[in-house]
This record gives C-alpha cells, structure tokens and sequence, in this order.
C-alpha cells in the first residue's frame, strides 16, 4: 500500500538513534553532580510564550468540557466563544465561525478532525455531528481555530478549523465509568478501561452508547420524529520512546439509527483505524508519518446511501534551527473511493468514483529583533481532481509588547474545493434535465482574510484577547434559475467582525469566562446571476453572541457550573421565511464529589424557557427543550 | 492522475531519504536540556506526602506555568517514565490556580512580575515550586535555578519545603545552595 514508506518507516526503527546527541535518554543518565558541573550554552529552541500562537485559537480542555457536564461534540463546542452552534433537530446541528450558514444548517466552510482524520463530508460539503462521538472522559482537548486556515489544515478551512484531540493511552490508565439520564438525553452510558504493556507501552479500550429524545414540533408540541441512538466503540495504543520514535495505533466503530417521522430512518455506520509514528532523527529534526483509513455510510431515509473509503496518507518533518528559527514541510496523499446509492427521480454521475487529493506544504517560523516579533509565513500546494491546484498562502507575524501584551496581524488564502453534490447531481434521472449541477464549470470558492488580534493579561489571574477580521470571498456558489437549473459560481460577499474573550479568576473558588462575537456579513450577485436565493443561501448567522460563564467550588466537594448565553436573531433570508428569533438561556450544573474518584451531578439545560428554536424555516422548526440530566462518573 | 503518480513516487523517495538520514551532530548541553533533567531528578530526589495526589490512580505531573522554554525537551525526558509508581507527565498551565493536580510546577522566567502572586495562591500545598527567575527561593519559593558564568546552581529553600510538606533528599542539599535552617533528622 502506499508504496511502502510506512514499512520503510517501521524497519527503520530497528536503527537505533545515534547516540551523538544529548537524546533524552542522555539526559536522563546525567547525575545532578554531572549537570551542575558542565558549561551549558543558552539558546532557545522554541519558547511557546502565553499566548503566542498568532491566531485566534480558543482552546477547550477535556477536563473543563467534562466538568460542564458536555456528553456530544457540538455540546462541548458550545463553550468556544467563537463558534455559533445552533441545534436544528435532535440529530442535527449548525456549527460555524464568522457567518455563513444555511438555512438547512449546513456550513460548509468549516473543516473538523478528530485526531488528525478529517471528517468533512466530500459528497456534502458539511460535517455530520451525530457521527462524530467522542469518549468525553478521554478527550484531551478540543483546539478552535476562527478564521482562514488553509495553509496549515488544507482545503475547507474557510471561516475555521476545529481539532478535536484524544489523551495518550498513557494518560488513561485505569477505568472510568459514566451514565447518564434524563428528558433529553434518556440513557447515556459508557466505560474505558486502560492497561500498560511491554515496556513502553499503554492500551485503552472504550464503549458507549446513547439514546437522545425528539425535539419539539415548530408548535412546542412532542411528535417523537427525530429521537435517535448512537453507539461507538474504540481503542488507543501509545508505545515506542517519544525521544527517538513513538507510535499510536487507534481506531473507532460507529453505528447510529435517527427518526425521521416515518418508517424510514438516517443510518450512520462508520469505522477508522489510524497509525501514526514520530521519529527524531536528531533532538532538533522530527518526522511525523501518519496513514489513516477510514470507512462512513450514511443512509438517509433511503433517499440516498453514500459509502466513502478514504486513505490518507501525511509525512511531515519539522526542524528547529538554533536561535529559534522552525521550519515544518512535509506533504498528503488521499485516495477517496465512493459509491453512492439513490432512489429514482435524480442520478449523481458517476454513481462511483475514486478521487484523489495531494498536498504539499511549507510553513516557516523566525523571531526577529532578540524574538520580540514573530513573523511565520506558510503554503499549501494542493490538487483535487475537480478543480486541479489550489493555492492557500498565510503570512502571520506576532510582536510580544511586553508580559502583558501580545499583538498579532494575519492575512491568508483559503479554498472551499466544490463538493459532489455541487457537481455532478441531476434531476430527473434522464435527461431533459430540469435540474443540472455545475460540473466542471463549479469553481473552488475563495476567501482572503485579513485578522488582527491583541492579547492581554492584566494579572495572573486575567486575561483577554479581542481579534477583528475581514474576510473577502469570490467563487460562492449560486442556484441559477435557468433552463435547466443549475448551480454555478457567482456570489461574493465578506464578512466583518470582532471576537472576544476574557477570562476572570476573581477568586481561589470563583472563575468568570466572558465570551462574544459580532459579524457583519454581506452578500452580492455577479452580473447576470438569477441566483434562486438571491444571494443570501449562507446568510443564516446571528449578528452577535454573548456568552457568560461561571464556576464555583462552593465547598470543597461540590461545584457549581452556570452558563448564560444569548444569540441574536437567525435570518431566513434564502427560504424568505422569519427569522430566528433572538434567545437567551441559562445552563448549570451542580457536581458532587462522593469520594475520590466518584462524582454526582445534576444538570439543567435552557432552563430559561419552555422550549426554543435554534435554526430552520418556519413549519419545519424543532424547538429545542428545557432538559434536567442527572449523572453518574466512577473513576477506578 | 499522471501528477499524482508522479507525486507519490516523489514522495517515497523523500521518505526514504529522510529515514536513511539522521546521522546526530556531537552538542554541547542546553540550558533547558540540563533544567529538562533537573526536574526529572527532582522526582527521585523529593519525597511528597500522600495527600498530594488526588487518588491512588492519579499520574504524577509536572506543569510548566508561564511561556515553555522547553520545546520538546521536557516531554522526551518524561515519555512513559513512571515516578513514585504513577505514570510521569507534563502539563502546561496558563495560570497558577491549574496548578491543583500538579507535583512540581515550574515557574517561568515570564511568571517573575507575579512570584509572590504565585506563591501566595499555592499557599502551602504540597508543591514542589521551581522557578526560573533570581531570587526566587529567596522570595519563598522551594526550588531556584541560577546561572553562574555558564553554569547552572540551584537554590534550595529548605523552610519552604518543610512548610509544605515536602523532604528535599540530603544528596540534593549537599550540592545546591541551601536558604534556611536546615535540621538534622
């Protein structure tokens, strides 16, 4: 498979690293006589400063995603300031940065991986949340990147980039088990168990499974038409020495069934399995190698079944220069092999086709005047077999004022690659068609983006940043209102905004988050567009969003967590239908800790009201309910 | 597909090169490699008291409070090493008060504007506090690393230790400069 690298990889470990260098095995050997008695030269290798990063990347840790009592992936993202995440029926839900969103929901301007293994849809454009479990007790953290990330993260990193990461096995050792219950989620159970092996090495294996109760009707009313079930299992391997080469094994099976109404249900099914080895060829030269394969099928009411294969394979080698200098380059093969299955009335052509998409990218880093600037310049080479080569350059530099201010300026390309669905469906099934994709004629959508963002950390225990951008886009895709109809590439538009956050620790006991977005968007037609939406087929984003967090310990065993959040208003513009309106809600939890490892919780959700809507047009509204979940977490 | 092909012909032959090389230059040792090490030797060299840890199964921790001089170094040190019979990790932290599942916590330069904030929070829980800026055992911190010419010291506060449970081994006193009163058991 290929061509064999990963083989040459795994016998090129037999070499033993050469012992030239202080590897950390040297380190490690040296007495503390040996250490204070030897010259040692001061040069950095690569400080990580607070703050550094030149981007607005909001970070949510495992253990505060499980402390707010998070049990899905869009309920932990709930907790990114940046993101507006809209729930649209009780499987479904609208998650994106900076604007653009359908009124379906659908954003497809937002990649998401999990553990390097990208599960963003190339038939839909879009990313399914209810495939995407996570085991929440082992989540490492979950990295939020607003803005334009193409260089770094490859195609589809338009408005952001969500990194969800899982701990090492050897952070896991042990078992945990959970369960929950309640009105909206009405069993949620699960368990890991982790065990060493050889020398080195750390195992976890993990089950779960959940069953999530309907939403309401547009009227506040139950019908029971969207409840649906999830189950997953996985495991995690970690072994090898980090210093000279580490490996991990992982993989995850799925399997999801959701109502829709009738006899007929959404089926999601899907396993993955992905091996990854890091090899230090010098202490200041490291090769990342990392080959995934990952299988989905998601059937949806029998309306359409789409298989996907996707392997993929990353080499990536990052060098660190004396004087802080860091260079990373590397390149990405996947194979993407895809049948799809429909009922009559349309045809997608061809029904089964491999695609390939290869990448090649570079991104230095230097410090300039004693490492006060930062300046950090990137590419990515990428062809797609639907729009050939795709640039996706980003120029960022950071300048550290002083302790307390950091202030960061970015301007980047990104590409949106035009998925299958834009390409190559009709209807009907024969032509005349009355209903054409764009084909060939479908360009990748563009966006320049332009950021600036200021850090600052008044005291140990305060800090905010605020970053405003304007992002630029070319190529949107449009619904011509031709003979046939078909889809084409003549939108543009920008967006506008500010994003902030600051983050209070008032006391020992008393921690206050402050989180909020603004964004002005603004679409326009090419001449001669007849677009069908009339420009406004992504315009279902609020205007702002405010969110406000709270946790206490109010005594050494029990800790209360609240989260107040208010969304502006959510226009239908394309459908021509009401707008969202605007909500405010309020979440809390209340945490017990029985004994050392035991914990009890009680949970509430949108507690404010009876039930509200979050997004879609007006009949086929879900309303979203107060919810009251207790839980159960046992950690031995 | 003749790009793709050609491409990935390309890129097995850069695989290749690049495992076949990795011939390591002789260096001389970095601060932070010696600091990296120094930390590592902490573990044997301390003993903490039981109610440092949360459980039986909690991992030992290392954090790094502030801007991470390290890189990777630190990290490589502690891979799959294991203290007291915990598994030995490193955990970065933005502010003293994720401190609370840490054993050592090592105090960046970046963090010298706010020592006695720092200091103040951890009270006297039993932390094993490292820090990278002068004067920082004087300041009530436990551990101090100093440079003299191009070599690395370290100051040892010995009532800060005993005022948090902590009992710094006689081997590690006997080669580090001792602040306080040190008692004989």
């Amino acid at each position: 498979m290929l061509c064999g690298a990963l083989s040459l990889l795994a016998a090129g470990t037999g070499l033993k690293a050469q012992e030239t260098g202080l590897s950390p095995e040297m380190l490690k050997k040296m007495t503390v006589e040996e250490l204070l008695n030897q010259d040692v030269v001061s040069v950095s290798r690569k400080p990580e400063r607070w703050g550094q990063a030149a981007g607005n990347v909001f970070l949510i840790r495992g253990a505060g995603a499980v402390r707010t009592g998070a049990a899905t992936v869009p309920q932990i993202l709930r907790l990114a300031p940046s993101l507006f995440v809209a729930q649209t029926s009780a499987s479904n839900w609208a998650i994106n940065a900076r604007g653009f969103v359908r009124s379906t929901g659908q954003s497809n301007k937002l990649l998401v991986l999990v553990d390097g293994r990208s599960v963003y849809s190339p038939l839909f454009s879009n990313v399914f949340w209810d495939a995407q479990d996570v085991f929440v007790p082992d989540l490492d953290r979950v990295e939020v990147i607003s803005g334009p990330a193409g260089s770094t993260w490859g195609a589809n990193a338009v408005n952001g980039v969500i990194n969800i990461l899982s701990k090492s096995a050897h952070e896991t050792l042990g078992g945990v088990f959970y369960a929950e219950s309640g009105t909206e989620t009405k069993a949620h159970f699960g368990a890991r168990y982790g065990g060493t092996f050889g020398r080195t090495g750390a195992l976890r294996v993990y089950a779960q499974h959940a069953e999530h109760d309907a939403t309401l009707n547009a009227f506040g009313a139950e019908d029971g038409r969207d409840a649906w079930s999830s189950s997953q299992t996985g495991f995690r391997a970690d072994w090898g020495v980090a210093g000279q080469s580490a490996w991990t094994f992982q993989g995850d099976a799925f399997r999801g069934r959701a109502d829709n109404g009738g006899a007929l249900k959404t089926a999601n099914d899907g396993a993955n399995a992905l091996l990854r080895l890091t090899r230090y060829l010098t202490p200041d030269s490291q090769l990342t190698a990392r080959i995934y394969h990952d299988y989905t099928r998601r059937n949806d009411r029998d309306i359409i079944e789409d298989r996907l294969h996707t392997t993929d394979f990353e080499l990536q080698h990052r060098i660190n220069f004396e004087g802080g200098q860091e260079l990373l380059w590397g390149g990405s093969y996947r194979s993407m092999d895809e049948r799809i299955d429909h009922t009559v009335g349309y045809v997608i052509l061809p029904p089964s086709l491999r695609f390939g998409l290869a990448s090649l990218f570079f991104q230095h880093q230097i410090g300039v005047f004693d490492d006060v600037v930062r300046v950090t310049t990137g590419l990515r080479l990428e062809h797609n077999d639907f729009t050939g080569w795709e640039y996706q350059p980003n120029v960022r530099a950071s300048w550290n004022v002083n302790d307390r201010h950091l202030v960061w300026a970015s301007a980047s390309r990104a590409t949106r690659t035009p998925s299958r669905l834009d390409r190559d469906f009709y209807a009907p099934a024969e032509p005349p068609y009355i209903f054409a994709a764009g084909g060939p004629d479908v360009a990748a959508e563009v966006v320049h983006a332009y950021e600036l963002g200021w850090r600052m950390r008044f005291a140990q225990n305060f800090s905010a940043t605020v970053t405003v951008y304007y992002q630029d886009y070319d190529h949107l895709l449009t619904t011509e209102l031709t003979s046939p109809i078909v889809l084409a590439s003549k939108g543009a538009g920008r967006s506008a905004g500010v994003e902030a956050f600051v983050d209070w620790q008032a006391t020992a006991r008393w921690r206050m988050r402050f989180g909020m977005f603004g964004v002005d968007q603004d679409t326009r037609l090419k001449s001669g567009s007849l677009d069908s939406a009339k420009g406004y087929a992504e315009s279902s984003f609020p205007t702002h969003q405010i969110q406000l967090r709270n946790s206490f310990q109010l005594t050494k065993k029990l800790a209360l967590w609240t989260s107040l959040r208010s969304v502006g208003k959510v226009p239908m513009l394309d459908a021509g239908g009401q707008p969202v309106p605007a909500y405010t809600e309020l979440d809390a939890r209340l945490a017990w800790d029985l004994r050392p490892g035991v914990e009890v919780a009680l949970l509430g959700r949108n507690l404010l009201d009876g039930s509200h809507p979050e997004m879609g047009t007006d009949a086929a509204r879900r309303e979203i309910a107060r919810s009251v979940q207790v839980s159960l977490q046992w950690a031995f | 597909m003749g790009i793709l092909g050609t491409f990935r012909g390309w890129f097995c032959a850069v695989a290749a090169g690049l495992l076949l090389a990795g011939a390591a230059r002789a260096q001389p040792l970095r601060e932070y490699e010696a600091k990296a090490a120094f930390l590592y030797n902490f573990v044997s060299f301390v003993e903490w008291p039981e109610n440092a840890f949360a459980d039986a199964k909690a991992p030992f921790v290392i954090g790094i409070l502030g801007n991470d001089p390290f890189g990777r170094v630190l990290d490589d040190v502690v891979a799959n090493e294991r203290a007291k019979n915990r598994p030995l990790m490193v955990k970065r932290l933005s502010r003293v008060d994720e401190a609370e599942d840490c054993q050592i916590v090592f105090v960046s330069a970046s963090e010298a504007r706010y020592t006695a904030e720092i200091l103040r929070r951890c009270g006297d829980r039993p932390v094993l506090l490292v820090g990278d800026s002068p004067g920082f055992a004087e300041a009530g911190g436990t551990v101090g690393f100093r440079m003299e010419g191009a070599r690395l010291k370290l100051d040892i506060n010995v009532d800060a230790a005993r005022a948090r449970n902590l009992n710094v081994s006689s081997k590690l006193l006997r080669v580090a400069h001792v602040i306080g009163k040190e008692t004989v058991e």
